[in-house]
């Protein structure tokens, strides 16, 4: 059986709020979502295929922006533990790797931050 | 004018409990810090704690990467100032900056020179070896993955 499960939402449900622990990663299977960031302001949209909210991947880490539905919206979700658990029993290197990522992320995102233009992470 | 470099790099001092550097200790990451930590510092210090990523030592001077060259490997900056010069800007990066792991996971030559400022300890990622793996993952971790790839690309 799959770890994703799959959840709906319709429009204007908060699937995730600022600050809330970040427990699952999402993969958008359906419709938009936009990023809105502690203003209530929306700085960014994901779109179908894309995933959302792998801080997760962080074990214990909180949602830096609030996800909120445009329209009918499917996901995919998984649990942070077991999306760990999954990459450790392809190569426990693939953690390591995952973490470098969003280390690599953060370390851009700070490089464009200050070089060139203001940003919100969008990596919630 | 001369503008100042843009940096990145953590703050390993505050990374510290009790006094203890934590930096190469091998203190479990729980205990090493009192307070709530930074996403970056979390992940900086989780890099650490792996016995998966062997950590070398480069001289200043060290030339790591030039412009139009593929990564066989990528960085992570434990200690030290690497320089990197992209589009005529320079940048100072610092510990917990990672140079090239999205880049060489698709294969993409670099787009800056990267030398050592001063004596830089590492870690080395071989990202070379989870490319094949990562093609066998479930397709939504290959599209997590491979996203998070995509995004950094466009940052830099």
């Amino acid at each position: 059986m799959s770890a994703f499960k799959i959840e709906s939402f319709v429009d204007g449900d908060v699937i995730f709020k600022i600050g809330d622990p970040a427990n699952n990663l999402y993969i958008l299977s359906d419709g938009q979502v936009d990023l809105l960031d502690d203003h209530g302001v929306v700085f960014d949209q994901i779109h179908k295929g894309e995933p959302f909210g792998e801080a997760a991947f962080l074990n214990g880490g909180f949602r830096s922006a609030t996800v909120r539905a445009k329209g009918n919206v499917v996901c995919k979700k998984i649990k942070n533990g077991a999306a760990v658990k999954m990459l450790n029993s392809f190569s426990p290197l693939l953690v390591s790797v995952m973490e470098a990522l969003l280390l690599q992320q953060i370390t851009n995102r700070s490089i464009k931050n200050r070089g060139f233009k203001s940003e919100v992470p969008r990596g919630v | 004018m001369a503008h100042e470099p843009i940096e990145f790099r953590i703050n390993t001092e505050k990374l510290m409990r009790g006094g203890d550097r934590v930096v190469n200790s091998r203190t479990p990451t729980k205990d090493r810090h009192p307070g709530p930590l930074r996403a970056e510092e979390r992940l900086y210090l989780n890099l650490l704690d792996t016995p998966l990523l062997n950590t070398t030592g480069f001289l200043q001077n060290k030339n790591l990467i030039r412009t139009g060259e593929s990564f066989t490997v990528a960085y992570l900056i434990v200690s030290g100032e690497v320089l990197v010069n992209h589009a005529e800007k320079t940048y100072q990066l610092g510990a917990g900056a990672v140079i090239g792991l999205s880049e060489g996971l698709v294969g993409m030559a670099s787009k800056y020179t990267a030398t050592t400022n001063t004596f830089v300890e590492m870690k080395i990622i071989p990202f070379q070896k989870i490319v094949s793996i990562i093609k066998a993952l479930p397709p939504e971790l290959q599209a997590i993955i491979m996203n998070i790839v995509k995004r950094n690309l466009e940052l830099y």
